[in-house]
């Protein structure tokens, strides 16, 4: 079976396939998400790591953002002119399709709208998914039931689109090398006896987040373990978060995620059993339950050359990208 | 009860019955009639729904197969990848006018759900292909539901995905059916709990059946009658039924005026009963009440009372012989009197001639003394002049006494009435006869009763008669006794007996005690006891004797 | 090309650390299961285990469970004993990060009628094509009538061990001889579906290639899988064709995958090299005039007009 091509594109296109990088043209990105700040963004992955490269020449907060090569760049200038970043744009209007865009960001769950066989550069699992639990669920057992009744391989499988891993630790395994360590399978029945020796009210509580289908099928598989879950906006005793793994230092990758998730500062790390005992420690009373690690996505166009354009931990590095020109 | 009484009451019993017969007949009938009509509208209505149902079922089976005939579902049937559509049950159900959808893969996992989206990869067990929709509970996020729901196939190689889609079943169905005035459809579905009071009891019967069921909620005009038409599931199980009310007000209502017009007619009916039968039975029991009060007065000793009647029936020949029979109970009254005149005359002449006789005969001996002694003993003529003379005297004194009683008892006067104290009355007799009593060794015992009313009497007479009653007492005690006073008060006057510890009478002495010179005694001119009688029976009273040898005698004296 | 020497040295002293201190804590014997979630080869893992049970005395058993890992910085041996985790690292082989591999191809064969394998023998090749198999050397042909027309985009795969032969084609599988007579006995089942173009197995692919541990499979969806031992999907790649192969050398320590590349038209076979469950594609692709029909470990068929065989090898670079 062959895959169909892009439409619009010639067969000429693949006797120039292994030519020499080419300078010139504008890359033309799609984000998920629209910066709102009145300035760039200055860290993190993304637009913040065009800097040095690239020089921002015009920001739209929410919507635009332009970056013009920088001539005297550290290793020489990028081989694209600019990089001209749309910011926010809803799922439909992101395709690769008529030549609109030439690199676009999808969530792992929007890849079925993808078309097959299309060209991606991955990150390594860099965003973690979890529960986390608020002051008010104070019963362990019940924060315990959800970690053992929530069908993490459901939820990777099919929402995810099978992209990243099934998380039972804060660390994926690329980073730490023993996250298969932390149980992730299901154990309704001992979920259900947990909550059978909860009182009533103590059984339902609220949940937010963005995400409502991820959100509605994790109140599903509490349901069928005997607790209550109501899917809310806004305020509730337990969100679904995504918290950014930042450095590929394990140490580092844990403090991070401690921090952003409201967990305690992890204990001093020499080691990996160390590190391994201190992420344990963490994960002690179910206040975090870890759901999967999903890559950052990017579904590539055909004239983009010279990649992939990020690393591992989903860091922009678009200066050795490079791209043809339409009609060449 | 009158017979006057007892006919009005038949004749208006009568009248009432039939009246009430008449309108329970009415009512029945009208009650049928409406039930009737109720049922051909209610069947009317449950066509209506049925043929909807039926629609309905079709609809969502042509729209499912349509799906599943489209070239989206053999994709997704293709696809060895179900996952990627998790989200396009939703777009697809609504493409197709379906509001639930399940694409489900050949082994039963949930590939998407439109009305569930979060149970993706669930088992679905439901997977029997059909040919048209068929009733099924369905879980929502929001609980169970009942929904009509189609199932189809789809082959693609070794492949396969099924397709169930359906819609809710639930008020909106109903929505679809005209209802007449007075109706109302109701939905009752089984998903636990029981949303329409008042009808339990025939869901219940529906439930236990799986027939359609009949019954009338409710009572007055606030009833209604439920048609139940039970709905099956795919396994046959009852899984929601129709219910079809009708209003009874009307019929209550129509009842009601009938029951009041039959009431109104029933009333008039006895006010026409009790009419007609007055002047019905007043036609009937006049002569009869006629001829009860005659017979009351002849009862009452008016011998002579008649009946008046013309008629020539049974009444008429019935007072006619009653005439005729106090008629003759006149003839023989008289006829009885005047022999009783003449038998109490003969008695009185030979009573008198008996009496009479007896100082006739010295008189008569004395006499032909004298006359002998003059003729044959001049000498002793003085001393048997003087002798017989006193002899003579003797017994012309004897003789001037019975005649002076007779004079007394024929000329005893009419009593004059007065109130009269019967107590006092025996207290006085008591004391009057006290030095006699003890005289006589006999105890005076007075049992008198303080309830006794004041009675009409002639104190003198009633004082005489008491007297007479006494001493008679006093003449059977000989030897002493006790003589007991007793009076009691009647209902309407009183009681006075007199009674004695004496040798008693026999039945025969009893019988003629009152005849007048009827005497056991061997002084006295036996009148005594007549005079009481006589006295007794001018005041109205009865006198009765009681006694047996040896066992002393009561007499006994009502009065009032 | 064996596993570097010093990344089986780092895992043999990770295991005899562990050991130690297995021995140190457990008392007689402890039964012990292994298992392997990383690029390292069987005889590796073997040399660890000998190790392992050289210092403690084990059986079969679960008191310690052993699993040999892996971050992006180093290997690690992670022994879960009794409740307690210890962890030994490791450095990785040097040089894992491939350097360079070039392909040779050279035409084995070409005619008219559709080519689905070839296999070569010591005087020629046995063909396998839609109505049978030719002996090249004798044009003898072994002729395989299937009962129901084959798919389009027909797929077969010819495995030849002495003189016996095993055909796989969709829903039907043969077996035989090829010397000294033809016998060819065929029936229905086959790992190809019967039909279509694509194998299935738990899952429906195209091609398979295995690079260690790891089964990589070029699935339906077009994405590449990365399954483990016990058929779990532990990675994807993306931008791969339908058609992967292993190559059967390694590269930098690492073991070589060719897999095509997606697209219609003219098609070019790249060869990676598969490093910690992922895909780095190592020197250039060979370019082909027209389309790869089928990629089989060694063999190369491509459609220009009439079928042409190729024999492919990777010739690894400093």
């Amino acid at each position: 079976m062959r895959f169909r091509l892009c439409a619009g594109l010639s067969l000429a296109l693949f006797a120039a396939a292994a030519t020499r990088p080419h300078y010139g043209g504008t890359l033309r990105v799609e984000v998920r998400e629209a910066v709102e700040s009145a300035d760039p963004p200055q860290t993190g992955p993304g637009m913040a790591d065009l800097n040095g490269a690239f020089a921002i020449t015009r920001w739209e907060a929410g919507r635009r953002a332009v970056f013009q090569a920088e001539e005297n760049a550290p290793g020489g200038r990028p081989f694209v002119d600019s990089v001209d970043v749309q910011m926010g744009a809803p799922l439909r209007e992101r395709v690769i399709d008529l030549g609109r865009a030439d690199v676009v960001e999808f969530a792992p769950g929007e890849l079925r709208q993808a078309p097959a066989g299309q060209r991606m550069w991955s990150s390594s699992p860099v965003k973690l998914i979890a529960l986390v639990f608020g002051p008010k669920v104070e019963d362990a057992r019940v924060r315990e039931a959800l970690a053992l009744a929530v069908d993490r391989g459901a939820i990777h499988r099919v929402l995810l689109q099978g992209q990243g891993e099934i998380a039972g630790g804060l660390l994926p395994q690329w980073i730490s090398g023993y996250a298969f360590l932390f149980p992730t399978t299901t154990d309704m029945a001992r979920a259900k006896s947990l909550v059978a020796a909860v009182p009533p009210a103590a059984r339902a509580f609220t949940l937010a987040a963005d995400d409502r289908t991820m959100a509605d099928r994790i109140a599903v598989n509490a349901h069928d373990a005997g607790l209550t879950v109501t899917v809310v906006t806004g305020n509730a005793d337990v969100r679904l978060v995504r918290a950014r793994i930042l450095s590929s230092d394990g140490p580092t990758a844990l403090a991070g995620l401690a921090a952003t998730l409201g967990l305690p500062e992890p204990a001093r790390v020499d080691s990996p059993e160390t590190l391994y005992a201190a992420e344990r420690a963490l994960l002690d009373g179910f206040h975090v339950i870890p759901l999967a690690h999903t890559p950052d996505l990017y579904a590539v166009g055909l004239r983009v050359h010279g990649g992939p354009g990020i690393t591992p931990l989903g860091e922009w590095r678009f200066e050795n990208v490079w791209v043809e020109e339409r009609g060449r | 009860m009158t017979f006057r009484t007892r006919l009005l009451l038949l004749f208006t019993i009568s009248i009432v019955a039939v009246v009430a017969i008449v309108e329970a007949l009415v009512l029945a009938q009208t009650r049928r009639a409406f039930e009737r009509s109720e049922g051909q509208r209610a069947e009317a209505l449950v066509a209506q729904f049925r043929k909807e149902f039926d629609r309905r079922r079709e609809e969502i089976a042509q729209d499912v197969k349509r799906l599943a005939d489209s070239d989206a579902a053999l994709n997704i049937a293709m696809a060895p990848d179900p996952e990627r559509w998790v989200n396009d049950a939703a777009s697809l159900a609504s493409a197709h006018g379906l509001e639930l959808l399940e694409l489900v893969s050949g082994d039963g996992t949930i590939i998407s759900s439109a009305e569930w989206p979060a149970r993706f990869l669930y088992k679905e067990d439901w997977l029997t292909p059909t040919d048209t929709a068929v009733l099924r509970r369905e879980e929502l996020p929001t609980g169970m539901t009942l929904a009509l729901s189609a199932v189809r196939e789809v082959t693609a190689g070794e492949r396969r995905l099924y397709v169930i889609g359906g819609q809710q079943l639930d008020e909106k169905l109903l929505s679809t059916v005209v209802l007449p005035k007075g109706m109302r459809v109701l939905l009752w579905r089984d998903l636990g709990g029981n949303d329409l009071p008042g009808l339990g009891p025939l869901i219940e019967r529906v439930k236990a059946t799986k027939a359609e069921q009949t019954a009338t909620i409710g009572s007055g005009a606030a009833a209604e009658t439920f048609h139940a038409l039970p709905l099956t599931g795919y396994d046959g199980s009852l899984m929601a039924a129709l219910l079809v009310g009708s209003s009874r007000r009307d019929l209550v209502e129509l009842e009601a005026s009938q029951r009041t017009v039959g009431i109104a007619a029933a009333g008039l009916g006895i006010m026409l009963g009790v009419g007609l039968g007055w002047w019905a039975t007043a036609r009937v029991t006049r002569p009869v009440r006629q001829l009860a009060e005659s017979a009351g007065k002849v009862a009452a000793g008016n011998w002579g009372a008649t009946v008046e009647t013309e008629s020539a029936d049974e009444i008429g020949q019935l007072a006619r012989a009653f005439n005729r029979m106090t008629g003759e109970l006149m003839d023989q009254r008289e006829r009885l009197v005047q022999a009783e005149r003449v038998a109490a005359w003969r008695e009185l002449a030979r009573r008198l001639a008996h009496e009479l006789k007896n100082p006739l005969f010295p008189l008569q001996i004395t006499v032909e003394n004298m006359q002998r002694a003059r003729e044959r003993y001049p000498e002793q003529f003085d001393e048997v002049f003087r002798e017989g003379t006193e002899t003579l005297l003797a017994e012309l004194s004897k003789l001037k006494q019975i005649i002076g009683r007779f004079s007394d008892f024929a000329k005893m006067p009419a009593p004059s009435m007065q109130s009269v104290s019967v107590n006092e009355l025996v207290g006085e007799t008591v004391r009057l006869f006290a030095p006699q009593l003890e005289q006589a060794r006999i105890r005076a015992a007075l049992e008198i009763d303080p309830n006794v009313p004041p009675i009409q009497a002639d104190s003198e007479q009633l004082t005489r008669a008491l007297r007479n009653l006494v001493l008679n007492a006093i003449d059977a005690m000989p030897d002493g006794g006790t003589l007991t006073l007793r009076t009691t008060a009647l209902e309407n006057g009183a009681r006075l007996e007199v009674i004695d510890t004496g040798q008693g009478l026999t039945p025969e002495e009893c019988e003629r005690l009152f005849t007048p010179y009827y005497t056991t005694k061997t002084h006295g001119t036996g009148l005594g006891l007549a005079i009481v009688q006589s006295v007794i029976s001018d005041h109205k009273g009865r006198i009765s004797v009681e006694s047996a040898p040896g066992k002393g005698t009561a007499f006994r004296i009502e009065l009032g | 090309m064996a596993w570097a020497a010093t990344a089986a040295d780092g895992l043999n002293s990770a295991a005899r650390e562990l050991a130690r201190r297995t021995a140190a804590a457990g008392n007689g014997l402890v039964g012990v299961s292994w298992r392997n979630l990383a690029s390292v080869p069987p005889d590796a893992v073997a040399q660890a285990k000998a190790i392992f049970d050289s210092i403690v005395r084990t059986t079969e058993g679960t008191d310690a469970q052993l699993t040999i890992s892996e971050n992006a910085a180093s290997g690690m041996l992670v022994e879960e004993f009794r409740g307690q985790v210890w962890i030994a690292t490791f450095r990785r082989a040097a040089g894992a990060l491939p350097g360079s591999a070039a392909i040779e191809t050279r035409l084995l064969w070409e005619q008219e009628e559709p080519i689905l394998d070839v296999a070569t023998l010591d005087d020629g090749f046995l063909v396998l094509t839609p109505t049978g198999i030719l002996q090249t050397s004798n044009k003898q042909r072994a002729r395989i009538t299937p009962s129901k027309p084959w798919p389009r985009d027909l797929r077969g795969r010819l495995r030849v061990d002495g003189p016996t032969v095993q055909v796989t084609l969709p829903g039907v599988s043969c077996s035989g001889a090829w010397s000294p007579e033809w016998s060819l006995r065929c029936g229905p089942g086959s790992d190809l579906v019967a039909g279509r173009n694509y194998f299935s197995a738990k899952v429906s692919f195209y091609s398979a290639a295995t690079a260690d541990n790891w089964t990589l499979l070029a699935l339906t969806d077009g994405t590449t899988g990365i399954f483990n031992a016990s058929n779990e999907r532990v990675g994807t790649i993306t931008g791969w064709g339908s058609d992967i192969a292993a190559a059967n050398v390694r590269c930098g320590g690492a073991p070589v995958v060719l897999a095509t590349r997606p697209g219609e038209g003219r098609d070019s076979v790249q060869a990676y090299a598969i490093v910690n469950r992922s895909a780095k594609a190592i020197g250039q692709p060979v370019e082909f005039a027209g389309a790869v029909t089928a990629l089989w470990p060694g063999v190369a068929v491509v459609k220009n007009g009439s079928y042409r065989a190729y024999a492919i090898s990777i010739v690894c670079g400093p």
